[in-house]
């Protein structure tokens, strides 16, 4: 390459890159809220706040009539871009404890914008708190109340249908091809199971591969398989794909059951409360 | 290929750091006017008012694009010249610090970070822990290639790919007993980033740079030497063994650095000596300081993209050294392939 060539390429390439800069400018509307994690997300449509959200982490899940080209997609909830969130204008950020890096967390607060860190929920109680801090902060008080009350009826119906005492249950999550994943301690999977009544059969932190055989020695009552494909039936792939399953408890007694698991990513959500009373139904 | 002096490409390249320079303080996700960018620069060297800029706007030029664009030059400088060291140290093209396990080691001991202590203290244990990683793997690799004889570089090669291998597997066994989220920080922090800067972080750089620039281009000439063989160097009185020991070190402690507080960034350490060598030849003397311009020139030239393709969302930087890296590397052994036969 000769030196001309050389910086000839060189000038293209930062003549490109320059020209990507020129954003759209914003245009200044009452709200605009930055959610930075799915169950807030969710909160904020039941509110009939999602008009006025400018942005979301990479877990929310938009209602499908939300285009999502109206909506900016920041990534991933702890490596959030500093320039990216200021870029939108929020007025207003909630995300949950585990929102970051730290940098980006000092640059929110250097801006001098509202930012509200509420705690990931691990029972109906603290999903509720969380709802009441969030429809304070964007003025929707009475549309809460609802949304609490929902959540009242519906946990309701839930601990009326509580499983049998001392009920072992499985939670699976079903990776195409790739085994299981048992949830143990401190997972939304054991909160859910906690929440329908039941005790978790893991033993182990976190979600840890586990073979059919070693599912089949546990002996579950119940089986939760959370799937990420809504499309086809998980328990049917399951079973499919585990034959030794048959033998469980759980299978023999027809205890076993399928939840999106996209609907769990963030705790007990509001989506995460309706998919308990339908397990709690089903396994009634 | 022609070569091209060096007096002619160091203005050149050095003009074209800064361009890159202005363009990473005035692009970004936020769109802001380039002059008034400038200015809010030019407001906080002076203390001025010139600059139009609302407050939060110049939080973003000064606070956020200021730093991670030094952060770029500094580490895409400390790479290139590490990389430019190695393959001069080892006589072998596809030298780089990762091939004497320095990478793998950082990134190992960032994984042990990231999985087994709580969350309060990785902002501090992560670089901690990737760098001593670095260098104890770094060290016990050239453990392994001593022996009576002296330093072997293919013993040195061989047991960098088996503590590589070593790392890899104990990473693969954290890996399985990671949760969800550890995982994805792993992933993530493997591509590196030069996103999160502290002042700390910057003046770490800065020092490493300035003192590791003086003491390679101290031993410029020696390396040049060992370019013939390791007893032709010897019989011009240069002591091998101490020669390679001192700059292994320095290198890795180079490395060390930038894993610690940018993550991994692949192919700046292999590509950047490689296209410096092919422009000016392979005298040390000139390919070390121009591999530091070239190599501050091209990170930072991927962290705009990195800011900019996505936007608001950011990609990571390291993904696209790799993807600029890797074809432009191929398509250079391809022009030289008869040179390696």
């Amino acid at each position: 390459m000769t030196p001309y060539r050389l910086s000839l390429l060189l000038l293209l390439a930062l003549t490109i890159i320059s020209s990507g800069s020129n954003a759209e400018p914003l245009a200044n509307h009452q709200h605009r809220i930055i959610s930075t994690d799915a169950g807030v997300t969710d909160v904020l449509f039941a509110l009939g706040m999602g008009s006025s959200l400018v942005g979301i982490d990479a877990t929310s899940v938009l209602p499908s009539e939300v285009a999502s080209d109206k909506v900016a997609n920041l990534g991933y909830h702890r490596m959030l871009p500093a320039e990216g969130l200021l870029s939108l204008n929020p007025d207003l950020i909630i995300g949950s404890e585990h929102m970051g890096p730290p940098e980006t967390i000092a640059a929110i607060k250097k801006a001098d914008l509202t930012l509200e860190q509420l705690p990931v929920a691990k029972d109906e109680k603290a999903l509720k708190e969380n709802i009441k801090v969030i429809s304070e902060l964007v003025d929707k008080k009475a549309q809460a109340q609802a949304l609490l009350s929902h959540i009242d009826e519906t946990m309701a119906l839930v601990h009326q249908q509580q499983l049998p005492a001392n009920s072992k249950v499985a939670f699976l999550l079903q990776l195409e091809g790739r085994g299981l994943r048992l949830a143990g301690k401190n997972t939304t999977g054991e909160d859910i199971i906690a929440l329908l009544g039941g005790s978790n059969i893991a033993q182990h932190n976190s979600y840890q591969s586990v073979s059919a055989e070693a599912l089949l020695s546990l002996e579950p009552d119940v089986i939760i398989v959370a799937g990420r494909d809504a499309s086809q039936s998980s328990v049917e792939v399951l079973l499919k794909n585990n034959p030794l399953l048959q033998h469980t408890p759980a299978v023999q007694q027809q205890k076993i059951i399928e939840v999106d698991g996209r609907l769990l990513v963030a705790g007990i959500s509001l989506s995460a409360v309706d998919a308990l009373a339908d397990m709690a139904k089903k396994l009634h | 290929m022609s070569r091209i002096p060096f007096s002619i490409l160091w203005p050149a390249f050095l003009v074209s750091a800064c361009v890159a320079v202005a363009i990473s303080l005035t692009s970004g996700a936020m769109a802001l006017s380039t002059s008034e960018s400038l200015l809010a620069l030019w407001d906080s060297l002076w203390g001025t008012e010139f600059s139009g800029l609302a407050a939060y706007q110049q939080l973003v030029v000064l606070d956020l694009r200021l730093p991670r664009t030094l952060l770029a030059l500094l580490v895409g400088a400390i790479l290139a010249q590490c990389g430019a060291v190695m393959q001069g140290l080892f006589r072998n093209p596809l030298a780089d610090p990762g091939i004497i396990g320095a990478s793998s080691g950082a990134a190992l001991g960032a994984s042990i970070a990231i999985i087994l202590l709580p969350l309060a203290i990785q902002g501090f244990a992560i670089p901690v822990a990737a760098f001593v990683g670095a260098l104890l793997t770094t060290l016990l690799v050239f453990n392994l290639a001593q022996s009576e004889n002296g330093t072997s570089v293919v013993m040195l090669i061989l047991a960098g790919v088996a503590v590589t291998a070593f790392g890899g597997a104990v990473m693969g066994f954290l890996n399985v007993i990671a949760d969800d989220q550890a995982l994805r920080d792993i992933t993530l922090w493997q591509m590196g980033s030069v996103a999160h800067v502290s002042n700390h972080s910057l003046l770490l750089c800065l020092v490493v740079m300035l003192v590791m620039a003086w003491y390679f281009q101290r031993h410029a000439q020696a390396l040049n030497a060992l370019l013939l063989g390791e007893s032709e160097a010897r019989h011009l009185g240069i002591d091998v063994e101490r020669l390679k020991l001192k700059l292994i070190i320095v290198a890795t402690v180079g490395v060390g650095v930038t894993v610690s507080v940018a993550g991994i960034i692949g192919f700046i350490g292999l590509v950047i000596p490689h296209l410096v060598r092919m422009l000016t030849g392979p005298d040390h003397r000139t390919l070390l300081p121009l591999s530091a311009i070239v190599g501050a020139l091209l990170l930072l030239l991927a962290d705009i993209g990195a800011r900019l393709l996505m936007a608001p969302s950011e990609l990571p930087v390291g993904l696209l050294t790799a993807v600029m890296g890797a074809p432009f590397f191929t398509i250079l052994l391809i022009k030289q392939r008869k040179t390696f036969i």
